[in-house]
């Protein structure tokens, strides 16, 4: 009985909160925003909330879209497909969002995804990489490129800048943005002509490489692929060192921000290069005022790549409602296909599966800070 | 009988109103897309909490690898029905049984193993197995691993999740108060008491297991059809946790409790979501308040009960369970003249013979006592002749058959029944169910009949119920039927335990220092019951006992063991004057 | 050498888990409590060094440590000994699975406490130790291994002892085996429980910064994972024996880094789980554990 009474306490409270929840104000845009803020994959949930935060909070103060301020509404999904599902909702059904940005991994986008078709709400990621995540879905976008694109690129790379013949891979096999970098990887190399002499797998939640890493070292590779996310790649490179592996190290975008995590700088300097969204050491300006509008809000640099994917999703999806002149979901779809904007990760285009058209740059560290190698066009 | 009657109408009606009542508000959109994916979730989450209840709750084996089986349910199902193509609405109730029906299969695989061991032993190698379960989805091809098994057809309904719940709960329910599920209950109170009460303990905790992994595979095949996409991620060890904490808070074995406690802990970190970043601590604090000021879970061991509450409402005093007893003849079988004969016995442990040319016949009807100082070896006399342990060399034969080697329970169903020396009652179980569970072996409701309550249940359990009563009542116990044994006075405990092993229908019982710890009238009682055991169901007794009053009094014949040796054998006035046992007992 | 290396390797994980096994082993068998939270001390030990190591910049980076490691053994002990009177003691009289939740919500608790305080972000542990491998004919072991290595055998080492020959050490075995028995022996109970908890938090704050050395990446949920791997250590060895513990960790470890090495990097951790398995239905103890039968 006390069980019911405590339930039915539950129901009523839950009903109350619902009820008081503001009305939605008609010069108000409302912009759902779905990413793991706890949990263990919050790190990236909260790099894509700061760059939108941050894009609309400049968006406002400018007078916001035609005159409409933007509200984002922020749920957590902790990683988990069920939890992500029920947030979409949420945005969906009690906010009544106009668009969704989101989610940031895979499963949940993916989980979301069938759902937001079903109703066609305009919905972009910052940072899913997974192929199906946009394919045969008209209204989801994502401003991330594909893992076949960079990690081809570095592949290329390895061959053209250090002639390289023998490479060595290293991927989380619980990971899938992880898998699809390294078998692309691995795929391009072969394509070159060049020998994968050794493809090691390592759990996601490890810490320990080493194993992995003698193997490797024992086929004397000359360039290792990293296709892991910054804070294992620190690691990584830590760990070779211990291992007396000498090889200039490859990664992808999620290698950005492991000069803040790494322990010793010095084990980056000109040896570790990777694929970037854009060069955070450029001089155009869409670069620069974005670090420096970032580093006020926040106190410090972005550390993550995915908070500028996030910005210029959050810059695709309101330039499209500004071009639409309405919320409703149809014309704001429409208006994104035919985005042609300049954001941070330079010009944004969609090509027929909704993904970015847009250039790789590849970047290494010198001082200790990113500095820009190489531009390639896709 | 009339009382179930109207507990099943009231049921039902409750239950068809629920139904009704959602799909009038879904129907006219109170209920959106928002709710109904929490009541779909919270469905999943009461299917898998009562599975988990099952074998955590009822079986009482704590299991930390739940959501492994709930994955392998969801990726069979969810591969079936992509598989099969055509049509997913019409083969999903097929693909949620492919579901349930792996599950079950790789609950038997490593249930079959793992059951061997106990307590936290077993907690960790169900937890092993379920980060194994997990890492293997990840690394085969088959399932998509890493990138998610995408595509699957989101089918999962609130009628399927709806008919889902009421069904696992039905049949915890029947199943729960049939022959079955009182023997996997006995196996969470006392499984040496319940092994001696005749009850396959083995069988029976595999039958539990296989059952619950099949639940959670039929809960993976909803949760699967209703995301639509399976992360391996979503179902490691923390996914197992989230179900263990729902049957604990719900409290263990409160099939109601555990419903609660699902639909409770799938909503709260949604109505938490105004708290934001707060959210998750705030569940942390409250999970450990909820268990600091109540350990024992919401209901406890309870149900609610609707027709208990609904009865409460309307002030009306439940009715008695007046059960017509058959006027039929309780124990009418007297026995062949039964025999017991052991020759040679003994058992090393080590170096240390702890009995060594054991010789015992106990003619039937016979009353005999085993005597001897502590440590002479007399409860391990008894825990050879039920198989606890297994003799080094020698051979027990009752009627001529041997029952060496013979799993303590079919050495009960053949015949030798026990009590032991420090009470092993099922404490949480009323006196009527402990008498109850020893008459397992005599009835033949099927898992199958008792879940759908087939005639044979019902004329079984009416025989049983009455046959109980009756043999409570011969030893004067017949008013407290209902309470918890635990409750029972000492010396009722004891006769209890006496009571529980005769409903085994034994030709031979042994009974463990039976009189410990009562009182001189106690005592007394004690032998006028142990004469009326044999006199009334032709019953041959060999007793241990130190109470001297007691053995001289009713013993016919005496053996006394010294050190693991027979020192002296013969009646009672024999032995009195035997130089040897008198030596024994004064450590001459 | 690549094999002696990856044996290096492997007892270099593995005198970590060994580590951490030893306050899940301590805790287990005086209180019978799998101690969810015990990996998340790791993580509070962590974060202080980290925290003192970066705020003491001007002395030399071995005084840093050698002071961060004091400051997180004291809060580590505070943490643990407060856990246990406020979340674990009011259970102890209860059914152990109560405690079991209350040690998961704890951890949760820590996990959310530190990710408000820290922000979910990885950060980067400030590496103290620069000295160069050490060279043993043809092969080089990392600094970092062989100090691991040997802190770790010197603590067990001093923890055997401890349990063995000291006043208190003997109260912690005597509880272990019949707390009553203990209480009447006129033990006090709560103290020594109180005392193993202090013992295996600070333990587990030495491991957090080895661990942290080793690895020098913190973040809120870095403990689940050496936690689950040190228990399954404890229990591989026999859960209750400080040999075990030690035992465990290293064959652990070894396992592990002989699967990633020589069979598949992939079923590295499957390994693991496949030996747990193995080794307790073959001896349901552990390997160096007592087998207890019950009485009947």
């Amino acid at each position: 009985m006390k069980n019911r009474k405590f339930f039915a306490i539950i129901i009523a409270v839950a009903l109350t909160i619902t009820m008081l929840a503001p009305a939605a104000l008609a010069d108000t845009i409302k912009i759902g925003g779905l990413a793991p803020l706890t949990g263990p994959v919050a790190q990236y949930g909260i790099a894509v909330q700061e760059g939108v935060d941050l894009y609309i909070e400049l968006l406002n103060a400018r007078g916001g879209i035609n005159g409409s301020l933007v509200e984002m509404v922020w749920e957590d999904e902790r990683g988990d497909v069920t939890e992500a599902v029920n947030a979409f909702n949420k945005l969906v059904e009690q906010d009544k969002v106009v668009a969704i940005i989101g989610s940031v991994t895979s499963g949940p986008s993916l989980a979301v995804g069938d759902q937001a078709v079903e109703i066609g709400i305009p919905i972009i990621t910052a940072s899913s990489t997974a192929f199906d995540v946009t394919y045969n879905k008209p209204n989801y976008f994502r401003t991330c490129f594909l893992d076949p694109f960079q990690a081809s690129t570095m592949a290329n790379f390895a061959r053209d800048e250090f002639g390289a013949q023998k490479v060595a891979v290293i991927y989380d096999n619980s990971n899938d943005y992880s898998l699809g970098l390294a078998e692309s990887f691995r795929a391009q190399a072969e394509a070159n002509g060049q020998d994968v002499v050794a493809y090691e797998a390592g759990a996601g939640g490890n810490v320990d490489f080493k194993a992995q890493l003698t193997n490797i070292a024992a086929q004397e590779p000359e360039v290792l692929y990293v296709a892991f996310y910054y804070t294992e790649a620190a690691l990584v490179v830590a760990q070779a060192a211990e291992v007396g592996l000498d090889v200039k190290f490859l990664g992808g975008d999620g290698i950005s921000g492991i000069e803040n995590v790494i322990s010793d700088v010095a084990l980056l300097e000109n040896s570790f290069f990777y694929s970037d969204h854009f060069a955070s050491d450029a001089t155009t300006e869409a670069v620069v005022d974005f670090i420096a509008d970032f580093t006020a809000k926040y106190g410090r640099a972005p550390t993550i790549v995915f908070s500028a994917t996030a910005y210029d999703a959050a810059l695709v999806l309101c330039e499209a409602i500004e071009a639409a002149g309405a919320t409703d979901f149809d014309a704001v779809v429409e208006a994104m296909k035919n985005t042609n904007t300049e954001g941070v990760t330079g010009k944004l285009t969609f090509d027929e599966n909704n993904n970015p058209t847009k250039s790789a740059f590849i970047m290494t560290f010198v001082d200790g800070n990113q500095t820009f190698v190489k531009q390639q066009d896709p | 009988m009339k009382k179930k009657v109207r507990s099943y109408i009231i049921n039902i009606v409750a239950l068809v109103l629920l139904y009704s009542l959602a799909m009038y508000l879904i129907g006219n959109g109170t209920i959106g897309r928002y709710y109904m994916g929490i009541i779909l979730t919270a469905g999943i989450s009461v299917v898998m909490a009562v599975s988990l209840n099952l074998t955590t709750g009822i079986l009482g084996q704590l299991a930390l690898g739940h959501a492994g089986f709930m994955a392998v349910g969801a990726y069979a199902a969810a591969l079936f029905t992509i598989h099969i193509g055509t049509e997913p609405q019409a083969i999903f109730p097929i693909s949620l049984l492919v579901g349930g029906l792996v599950a079950a299969v790789f609950g038997l695989v490593i249930g079959v193993p793992a059951l061997r061991l106990k307590g936290d032993y077993l907690a960790i190698i169900t937890l092993g197995f379920g980060e194994v379960i997990r890492i293997l989805i990840t690394n085969l091809e088959f399932t998509g691993g890493a990138r998610t098994l995408r595509g699957i057809p989101r089918v999962t309904t609130f009628s399927y999740v709806f008919v889902m719940v009421v069904l696992v709960v039905a049949v915890m329910f029947t199943l729960g108060r049939s022959r079955h599920g009182r023997a996997i209950l006995s196996i969470r109170e006392d499984e040496v008491a319940a092994e001696a009460s005749g009850i396959p303990t083995t069988y029976y905790k595999i039958f539990a297991f296989t059952l619950s992994a099949f639940f959670a595979g039929m809960a993976g095949g909803l949760f699967a059809h209703y995301v639509g996409v399976l992360d391996p991620k979503n179902f490691g060890f923390i996914r197992s946790i989230d179900y263990l904490v729902m049957v604990v808070l719900g409290g263990m074995g409160s099939i109601t409790g555990a419903v609660g406690a699902a639909i409770v802990l799938t909503a709260l970190p949604e109505l938490l979501r105004g708290f934001s970043d707060y959210r998750m601590l705030v569940y942390s604090v409250m999970l450990i308040l909820m268990m600091l000021f109540r350990p024992s879970g919401l209901l406890g061991t309870k149900e609610f009960s609707l027709t208990a509450l609904i009865d409460w409402v309307l002030r009306r005093k439940p009715e008695a369970e007046i059960e017509a007893v058959e006027a039929e003849q309780v124990f009418a079988t007297r026995h062949k003249p039964a025999l017991l004969e052991a020759r040679d016995l003994g058992i090393q442990f080590g170096g240390l013979k702890a009995l060594d040319s054991f010789e015992l016949t106990i003619e039937p009807g016979e009353i005999v006592g085993l005597i001897g100082p502590n440590g002479a070896g007399k409860t391990t006399v008894f825990n050879l002749l039920t198989n606890v342990y297994v003799p080094t060399f020698g051979s027990i034969e009752l009627e001529g058959k041997s029952v060496v080697g013979l799993p303590t329970h079919e050495i009960t169903q053949v015949g030798i029944a026990r009590t032991f020396q420090n009470i092993r009652l099922f404490k949480n179980l009323s006196v009527l169910d402990n008498v109850k569970i020893a008459y397992h072996n005599q009835m033949q409701t099927t898992p199958v009949e008792g879940t759908f309550r087939l005639p044979r249940h019902w004329r079984e359990e009416r025989l049983a119920n009455a046959r109980a009563r009756e043999l409570l009542h011969v030893f004067g116990m017949g008013e407290m039927a209902a309470k918890d044994a635990k409750n029972l006075p000492y010396g009722q405990q004891r006769k209890l335990e006496i009571a529980r092993a005769l409903a085994t229908n034994p030709k031979l019982l042994l009974l463990d220092e039976p009189a410990a710890g009562m009182n001189p009238t106690e005592t007394q009682e004690l032998m006028d019951t142990i004469r009326l055991i044999r006199d009334s169901f032709g019953v041959a007794i060999l007793l241990i006992e130190h109470d001297m009053r007691l053995v001289m009094g009713i013993c016919e014949r005496l053996v006394v063991l010294d050190y693991g040796q027979i020192i002296a054998t013969g009646t009672p006035d024999e032995v009195r004057s035997n130089p040897k046992v008198i030596g024994a007992y004064l450590g001459a | 050498m690549t094999f002696v290396n990856q044996i290096i390797n492997g007892l270099h994980v593995g005198s970590i888990y060994a580590l951490i096994a030893l306050g899940y082993t301590m805790v287990y068998g005086i209180v019978k409590l799998i101690n969810f939270a015990h990996g998340d001390i790791i993580m509070v030990g962590s974060y202080t060094a980290m925290v003192i190591m970066t705020e003491l910049t001007g002395l030399p980076l071995w005084v840093g440590l050698l002071i961060a490691m004091l400051a997180a053994m004291l809060v580590c002990t505070t943490f643990g000994v407060v856990i246990e009177r406020v979340a674990y003691k009011p259970l102890r009289n209860t059914q152990r699975i109560a405690a079991l939740i209350t040690a998961i919500g704890v951890s949760l608790l820590l996990q959310n406490i530190a990710q408000l305080i820290f922000s979910p972000n990885s950060l980067p542990f400030p590496v103290a130790i620069r000295v160069p491998p050490v060279a043993i004919g043809e092969m080089t072991i990392s600094f970092i291994t062989l100090l691991t290595i040997t802190v770790s055998v010197l603590l067990m080492l001093g923890l055997q002892a401890f349990v063995h020959k000291t006043k208190i050490g003997k109260a912690m075995r005597a509880v272990s085996e019949d707390r009553d028995a203990a209480q009447l022996m006129g033990i006090n109970v709560s103290t020594t429980i109180s005392v193993t908890f202090a013992i295996g938090s600070a333990l587990a704050a030495m491991g957090a910064v080895l661990y942290s050395t080793a690895y020098p990446i913190i973040i809120p949920t870095m403990g689940a994972m050496p936690g689950l791997k040190a228990f399954i250590a404890a229990v591989l060895g026999g859960i209750g024996v400080l040999p075990g513990a030690m035992l465990g960790g290293f064959l652990m470890g070894v396992a592990e880094s002989l699967t990633n090495g020589y069979i598949s990097s992939q079923w590295g951790d499957a390994v693991v789980f496949g030996i747990l398995i193995v080794v307790l239905l073959v001896k349901p103890s552990g390997i160096l554990g007592r087998r207890t039968s019950e009485k009947v």
